[in-house]
């Protein structure tokens, strides 16, 4: 039997849901727990477990579910837990072919009697060695030369590119705290409110005090231009006054003429 | 032992690696068995092993050869439609893994941008040394928000109309005050112009202290924005003026208090302006100069409406320090 034995502090969740305890899995704890802190802990555990993270928003509330392992009847829903459980079966077996040069063919067929395969070194030669019952050791040897190459290659640079992620995401959570920020401060700042929530005057002000701070950023840029203009020089067509809707040739002149003076 | 990241890379220790080929392969078999049950599909797995000439195989190899007899006599370009090996799906899923990087520096650039804004707008630009990317990204999203202040306006325009339109009652009374505005308008440019030239400190307290002044000056520049977007047309110019009035009194019979402490953040925001005027004072001096030698009728009455905010830019100025 399969002993699992957790030492290390584990990550604090939001149990929601009643989790029926399965004989199947038995967990050694130092202490005896309340039943709400071993729900959280079977929580925890079976999200280390499967790796999976609840970064995303819209699941927060619903989580992971245990759901039965009988056909599912809604054809929408059976499609969708096709197609995620497929690409989770094939990276699987991809990280098997890697970490344990095994070799793998996987067949599917979809709902739609669609195939989907997946081979390592190739479905075709995985299935040949299959059908022929050989060993084929020539083949073998000479294959495992050649590919272990690229996909280390593959392999690390997926693995970075993930990890980026990993990093945006975490930026990304520091932003929304940030907006959320400044949506408790908007009680104060008006103009910081969403455009809905805004009456008349408020939006005459807002779209005032945006057009004020559009020229100066184009100002700003012209600076910056005109300061560098070699590093900079392959910018220059931005460096022009935004197109102006409605707006009379006088205000127009006049405010090219105010940016010229300012830069000269 | 904590648990650590697997690195996805060939296991050198032989125990290790055959430990872990066990777990792992116990695992796949499972996955496979999971995906069929739950998609009511055939499916089918072999693994072969660097340590056994036997493959592992599910669900057994009747299953799997009637799998594979089924999967052989399929077309040759269907079989090979959906085919992937461990290249192919590795650079699939370094493809899915870019995009989805690229779309979530995206969204934490936006937000980033958006809080510069309004930072940039209660006047605190110099916190942040904004480099040539920087401004054009600012600039990017000063012209979005701008698109839906303006679409706002539009709609609140359009409900404003309906409004009007149904209640001849309100029309009636904006009617009945439609005189008042216009004289009040009339006199204060001049009192304005009169405290300039006698650069009196008390005289400047006085006008900025006063609530009713202040409304005043921000009225005037509402109008301005209104002559600049239609300039040519005089008809919609006038109708534009009747329409900006008629909103404002009707608010302002309506709800008297709201409409104080609108004129109280009014006035925080139009000290925020001031200080942002501040920053460029020689080019708003420019442009009343422009202003000033220009002959035309409608010049004449944008630079009419452009002195209050220029003499109030200089009575705070003077109040400031």
């Amino acid at each position: 039997m399969y002993v699992t034995k957790y030492k290390n502090k584990l990550p604090t969740l939001q149990v929601d849901l009643i989790i029926m305890p399965h004989q199947t899995q038995a967990c050694i704890y130092k202490q005896t727990l309340s039943l709400h802190q071993i729900f959280q802990q079977r929580k925890a555990t079976k999200t280390l477990h499967t790796k999976k993270t609840m970064m995303s928003k819209k699941k927060e509330s619903i989580g992971r579910q245990k759901i039965p392992m009988v056909k599912i009847k809604k054809e929408s829903h059976r499609q969708v837990t096709f197609s995620k459980r497929r690409a989770g079966l094939f990276k699987k077996a991809s990280e098997l072919c890697t970490l344990c040069g095994a070799e793998i063919g996987i067949i599917v067929f979809s709902p739609a009697k669609k195939p989907f395969s997946f081979g390592h070194p190739s479905v075709e030669s995985v299935l040949d060695r299959y059908v022929s019952r050989n060993n084929m050791s020539l083949a073998q040897s000479q294959q495992l030369q050649g590919s272990p190459a690229a996909s280390c290659e593959l392999n690390m640079q997926l693995t970075h590119i993930l990890s980026e992620v990993e990093e945006e995401k975490k930026k990304g959570q520091a932003m929304e705290e940030m907006r959320k920020e400044s949506v408790r401060r908007s009680m104060i700042n008006w103009w910081e409110k969403p455009v809905e929530e805004m009456n008349m005057v408020q939006l005459q002000e807002m779209k005032y005090a945006l057009e004020e701070l559009r020229k100066t950023v184009v100002t700003n840029m012209a600076s910056f231009n005109e300061a560098k203009d070699d590093v900079f020089g392959f910018l220059d067509n931005k460096v022009t006054v935004p197109p102006y809707v409605n707006m009379p040739s006088g205000p127009s002149n006049i405010y090219n003429f105010a940016n010229g003076n300012g830069c000269f | 032992m904590t648990r650590k990241k697997v690195k996805l890379a060939y296991i050198s220790n032989d125990s290790s690696r055959k430990a872990t080929f066990k777990k792992r392969k116990k695992g796949l078999m499972k996955k496979v068995h999971e995906l069929s049950t739950l998609c009511g599909i055939t499916a089918c797995a072999i693994i072969y092993s660097p340590y056994d000439t036997n493959p592992e195989v599910w669900p057994s190899n009747s299953g799997v050869q009637r799998v594979v007899s089924e999967f052989r006599t399929l077309p040759e370009m269907d079989q090979h439609k959906k085919m992937v090996d461990q290249e192919g799906f590795l650079k699939q899923r370094i493809a899915k893994a870019t995009e989805t990087l690229r779309r979530q520096r995206k969204d934490s650039r936006e937000l980033e941008m958006t809080e510069v804004m309004f930072q940039c707008l209660i006047g605190n630009m110099e916190m942040f040394h904004l480099n040539i990317v920087d401004l054009n990204d600012l600039g990017y999203m000063i012209e979005q928000y701008l698109k839906d202040v303006n679409r706002r306006i539009e709609i609140l325009r359009n409900s404003g109309t309906e409004i009007g339109e149904s209640s001849s009652v309100a029309v009636a009374a904006s009617e009945g005050n439609i005189p008042m505005p216009n004289l009040v308008a009339t006199t204060a440019p001049t009192t304005t112009i009169y405290e300039v030239g006698s650069s009196s400190s008390f005289a400047a307290v006085a006008n900025f202290v006063n609530p009713i002044d202040l409304q005043q000056f921000r009225h005037p520049a509402a109008q301005h924005v209104g002559l600049n977007e239609q300039p040519q047309n005089l008809n919609l110019n006038l109708n534009q003026n009747y329409n900006q009035n008629q909103e404002w009194f009707m608010e302002m019979m309506n709800h008297p208090e709201q409409m104080r402490y609108q004129t109280e953040q009014m006035g925080y925001q139009f000290m925020d302006d001031n200080h942002h005027n501040h920053i460029h004072h020689q080019p708003q001096e420019h442009q009343h100069q422009i202003h000033d030698e220009s002959s035309n009728a409608l010049d004449a009455a944008n630079s009419s409406s452009i002195i209050p905010v220029t003499s109030s830019s200089i009575t705070n100025k003077t109040w400031f320090h």
